[in-house]
């Protein structure tokens, strides 16, 4: 779903008048006779799938998601959690989904292969665009981050100041770690507002901090083949 | 003793126009946003002139959303949406209400051309920073960062249009 800002009237306007056309000439094509050239439904190509999805649609889903959870618990932790939760089961689906659509049944075995493959094609099939950028934590040799200088979850999301730290890219946190767990990298996923120097909101980073066995079994790969 | 009095009415004269001088750009002078049944859900002043305490400026959202509702039913003409404009001498006020009810409203200088353009800015402002976001409770007092900053960038690009006029 690739996800666009419908902000001013008369474009907007006049891009759904755009799709509208060119959906009926679709509607068509697929009339004419593509139906009958694939007489099993497995022998089709996957679809492309809807490339765009109404910004507002979503932003006011995502609003409700976060206000039914928010009903149900009683803490900010529980709330990130339920939220990192609902991410978990997007990302599992998209896993699938990607490796079936762009690698033709296949997966990232490698550490950097998976974090890049999370950098770049997930974000633009979810956001439309590349994560900003992809860093290696400092401090430990297991952390990586992705940073997004605007998260699209957060664009029109202000949160009260008695909430603290509280991010809702908790859900985007949650649908990195049901990708990397999926694919078999289990990891703990944070999201975090990081101030930025000059600039009046704060960026967000996704904090990756991967289990023990991952890097451990990766170096003993790395052995064994070397 | 009276004619102390008058002096130091003349002084506060000539300081509001010494005020206007310096701040010869604060064509809006306030922003009211009021939920459907008459509270005041937002309110900001710019510049100097018409400055209000809270309670002046509750009362002023619940009489002007009164006397909206009065102009409706008075109207000889059917299907009236509410006094749009008033002029006075010295100030204009702009309303626009949206189709929930909710009215937002501009006290400017007399003749600040564009008003309607920024309100409509100012709606959409709302709808998006506003209405999307999940720790906004429906017809109470908005607190949100975002539409701070975005509605202070919008006044601000108003007033460097007018400027190019």
């Amino acid at each position: 779903m690739f996800l666009r800002s419908s902000r001013p009237y008369s474009e907007k306007r006049q891009a759904n008048k755009g799709s509208s056309k060119r959906k009926s000439r679709g509607e068509n094509m697929i009339g004419v006779g593509k139906i009958k050239q694939y007489s099993n439904v497995l022998d089709k190509p996957l679809s492309k799938g809807k490339q765009e999805v109404s910004l507002s649609a979503f932003a006011f889903l995502f609003s409700e998601l976060v206000q039914y959870n928010q009903t149900q618990v009683d803490n900010i932790a529980e709330l990130e959690r339920r939220l990192e939760d609902a991410g978990y089961a997007v990302g599992a689906r998209v896993l699938e989904l990607l490796c079936h659509r762009d690698k033709g049944n296949r997966r990232e075995t490698r550490l950097l292969g998976i974090l890049s493959f999370v950098h770049s094609t997930v974000w633009k099939v979810l956001f439309g665009k590349v994560a900003d950028s992809l860093e290696k934590g400092t401090e430990h040799e297991d952390e990586y981050m992705i940073s997004e200088k605007e998260l699209l979850v957060n664009r029109f999301i202000s949160i009260p100041k008695d909430m603290g730290t509280f991010n809702c890219g908790a859900f985007v946190a949650g649908i990195v770690r049901g990708v990397l767990d999926s694919a078999g990298f289990p990891a703990v996923v944070t999201a975090h507002f990081v101030p930025v120097e000059g600039q009046q909101r704060p960026r967000t980073t996704i904090l990756i901090k991967f289990a023990e066995e991952v890097l451990t079994s990766f170096s003993l790969i790395v052995t064994l083949f070397l | 003793m009276c004619m102390s009095h008058q002096d130091s009415i003349a002084l506060k004269l000539s300081l509001i126009d010494s005020e206007k001088k310096r701040f010869p750009m604060a064509a809006i002078y306030s922003l009211y946003i009021i939920n459907k049944s008459g509270g005041l859900i937002f309110y900001k002043d710019y510049g100097s002139a018409g400055r209000m305490d809270t309670n002046d400026s509750l009362r002023v959202a619940s009489l002007w959303h009164s006397m909206h509702v009065i102009s409706q039913q008075l109207s000889p003409t059917t299907g009236c949406s509410g006094i749009e404009l008033l002029e006075a001498d010295t100030f204009d006020l702009h309303c626009f209400q949206s189709l929930t009810g909710t009215k937002f409203f501009v006290v400017c200088e007399p003749g600040t051309q564009h008003m309607e353009s920024l309100l409509k800015d100012i709606y959409e402002l709302y709808t998006d920073y506003v209405l999307k976001n999940p720790f906004y409770e429906m017809e109470m007092p908005i607190r949100c960062e975002l539409f701070d900053i975005n509605l202070s960038q919008a006044v601000q690009k108003d007033r460097v249009a007018m400027l190019g006029r």
